[in-house]
């Protein structure tokens, strides 16, 4: 573990019975990283995260987040670390100085940090002049960065956030993503959960995690490495989902998923691309309305590598 | 144990009480509608039981029995009638409870110092007023009886007998409860009972609640520990609980003149024992049970209902089957109610009643120490 090592996994496994919820995962953090995991429901997702925060005990394996190590002190690392769990966790029967008060209180904040720490989160969520509203009341945007705020009263060095912006309008989750680039260039570790392929984008690195297992790690551009030159898309107008289900039987196909109107296929390594999509179609009789070579997105990545092991 | 962390998880847990008008309701609403209930709409209390008479004998004998029952109180007249069928349809009419059948020949038989009999029908749909006002009719008729066979024998011997009586007779007076009011019997359980219920239903909300918004994940989160929260959730409910006290103890008082014979400190201690109790076996449901639906069922079944049928509130312990006595020993609410009992009517002190306050001690312990075990595997 180095210096600037915050999180530290080594074939970390959680069994609930003999569910492998999480399976034999290992991967660190870097200090100020925006560390993303992203997987479908059921990945594993929130049990790593409450793993790492001190919430469950893992069922086998190792896990140092700032240098303690969760499996023999999970209370020690409680006070250190920020988290926004999965569902929204402000009481919603209390006003949003009381929520704060709150919190910051049970992180044992004195009451001048604390009069100071409560003006940055009501100014960090846009609720100046709002302290006094019950949280039941916020636009569920205003919650979320409020939870934020509350996670960061006792500015904390690293902070957990589960799936922060699920629910939430557009608009308001590009907020969201600034103010948590903005936090990692100050010097906070950032280790967030999502659904959303192209907000995770904004990740330093990513995880993607399926079925209890880490299916890939790297930067986004590293992700997408491996599929560039291999993605076709291709323009069918209808039944796209049938069509897809076709191509991938053919030979030299990795996969096909559809794409609203349109068909990503993915070419196995070596083949080229137009070329043999254009023979598959032809193949099965197809005439789309156009088939071109395009740049991978995390989705593409996501599917080829959850199908690849999956397979 | 941080005291400043468990203040500020008592201070957010009344914010949710005083905000929340169900759970207000249930504290103070349900003593309220609890307390008038039983002590006016449903007292057990039996009199004026309405009564018809069949008189075929139309004598003096036969009109002195039902003045008798009438003058008594426990009965009015509010009929005669022709025939014994007709009771059954006053009675299916709800117009009369009892009735009273007195066959032709009754004068004769008694003067001839022959054995009569009078008949008396009873609505035994309620069997608690059937019982007691067959019984009122049996101790009222009694005496008359003695007197009507006192007087054949004066007759038939020439013996005086103005200075006899029965050898034995048995003259029972109610000590604690004079005229048997049964408010005095009931307000002093009915503190046992709303304490039981309201609090371990409010408690049982609590966690469960939090379980289930997934605020306790927030709360597990940071540094507070487990047996904090479940502190710091006992204390306002402990207040409220001293509140519930407060209420019901002075409107049986005032209201209903229960008489309060012993002494308050002792009430207050012993009350506060059984809240505690109460709150750790509604924790405890709410530990384990993790959603409210669970929670409120569980703690219906195992916390309102033994102390409302089980406690010995409504019907003595020692009329339940054997099986069901040695049962009712771990509900709490039975060996508070003996307490509340004794200091009400009684005067009871520390003396008499230290078994029963030892094992509501014990109840308390027992139940906050497994709460607070479970809760601790539980967030594990
Ligand atoms: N306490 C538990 N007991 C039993 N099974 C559990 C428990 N917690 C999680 N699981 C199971 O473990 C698996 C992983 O759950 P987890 O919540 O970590 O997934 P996730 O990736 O966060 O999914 P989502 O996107 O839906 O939040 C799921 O199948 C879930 O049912
Ligand atoms: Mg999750």
């Amino acid at each position: 573990m180095t210096e600037s090592t915050v999180i530290e996994v080594e074939h970390l496994s959680r069994l609930f019975g003999k569910f492998r919820a999480v399976d034999d995962i290992s991967f660190s953090v870097t200090r100020g990283e925006i560390f993303g995991f992203l997987g479908a429901n059921g990945a594993g997702k929130t049990t790593t995260i409450r793993i790492l925060c001190g919430l469950l005990s893992p069922t086998s394996g190792k896990g140092r987040v700032l240098d303690i190590d969760i499996g023999k002190a999970p209370e020690r690392v409680k006070p250190l670390l920020g988290y926004m769990s999965q569902k929204f966790s402000l009481y919603p029967d209390l006003t949003v100085s009381e929520n704060l008060e709150l919190y910051g209180g049970l992180y044992g904040l004195s009451s001048s940090r604390l009069a100071q720490r409560r003006a940055f989160a009501v100014e960090m969520a846009g609720l100046v002049g709002q302290e006094a509203v019950l949280c039941a009341t916020l636009p569920l945007g205003f919650k979320q960065r409020l939870a934020l705020g509350a996670a960061l009263l006792h500015e904390p060095k690293l902070l957990f956030l589960d799936e922060p912006t699920a629910g939430v309008a557009p608009r308001a989750r590009r907020e969201f993503w600034t103010l948590i680039r903005s936090l990692a260039s100050s010097g906070t570790t950032v280790f967030v959960t999502s659904h959303y392929m192209d907000e995770v984008e904004n990740c330093d690195r990513i995880v993607l995690m399926s079925r209890g297992r880490i299916a890939a790690l790297g930067t986004p551009t590293e992700l997408k490495q491996g599929l560039v030159g291999r993605i076709v898309r291709i323009e069918c107008g209808q039944e796209p989902a049938r069509l897809a289900r076709r191509l991938r039987a053919h030979e030299g196909v990795v996969d096909a998923q559809p794409f609203g109107s349109a068909i990503h296929l993915i070419v196995a390594p070596g083949l080229d691309p137009i070329n043999h999509a254009r023979k598959a179609l032809a193949a099965l009789e197809e005439q789309p309305r156009s088939v071109e070579v395009c740049q991978p997105t995390l989705e593409d990545v996501f599917i080829s590598v959850v199908s690849g092991v999956a397979r | 144990m941080s005291p400043r962390r468990v203040f500020l998880m008592a201070r957010k847990e009344a914010e949710h009480v005083l905000r929340d008008s169900r759970s207000l309701y249930l504290a103070l609403g349900i003593p309220l509608v609890l307390l008038l209930l039983f002590g006016y709409a449903l007292t057990m209390d039996v009199d004026q039981v309405p009564l018809l008479v069949l008189d075929r004998d139309q004598s003096s004998h036969s009109r002195l029995i039902t003045n008798a029952l009438v003058r008594s109180g426990a009965f009015v007249l509010v009929g005669s009638m022709d025939s014994p069928d007709e009771a059954i349809d006053a009675f299916m009419r709800q117009e009369a409870t009892a009735a009273l059948i007195i066959e032709k020949g009754l004068a004769r038989r008694l003067d001839r110092g022959e054995r009569a009999q009078v008949q008396l029908l009873v609505d035994g749909t309620n069997a608690n007023d059937a019982s007691i006002a067959s019984g009122y009719a049996t101790a009222i008729l009694q005496p008359l009886a003695m007197d009507i066979a006192l007087k054949s024998l004066a007759r038939r011997t020439g013996l005086d007998t103005s200075r006899m009586g029965v050898p034995l007779a048995v003259r029972s007076r109610n000590w604690f409860n004079q005229a048997l009011r049964s408010q005095w019997y009931l307000v002093p359980g009915l503190i046992a009972v709303i304490l039981a219920m309201t609090n371990v239903l409010l408690m049982a909300l609590t966690v469960s609640r939090e379980w289930e918004r997934g605020t306790m994940e927030q709360l597990l989160s940071t540094p507070v520990r487990p047996a904090e929260i479940l502190l710091g959730k006992l204390v306002p409910y402990v207040v409220i609980g001293w509140a519930q006290m407060l209420l019901v103890t002075s409107m049986g008082v005032l209201l209903f003149d229960v008489p309060l014979r012993g002494n308050l400190l002792l009430l207050f201690v012993a009350s506060t024992l059984f809240l505690i109790a109460s709150l750790g076996q509604g924790l405890l449901i709410s530990v384990v049970a993790r959603n409210q639906q669970v929670a409120t069922m569980v703690a219906v079944l195992s916390g309102v209902l033994p102390s409302m049928l089980l406690s010995g509130f409504m019907s003595p312990i020692a009329s339940m089957p054997k099986a069901l006595q040695v049962f009712t020993e771990i509900i709490p609410a039975r060996h508070f109610l003996v307490i509340t009992r004794g200091i009400f009517l009684k005067g009871s002190g520390l003396d008499e009643l230290k078994v029963e306050l030892v094992i509501v001690g014990l109840f308390a312990v027992l139940l906050l120490a497994i709460a607070n075990k479970r809760f601790g595997a539980e967030v594990k």
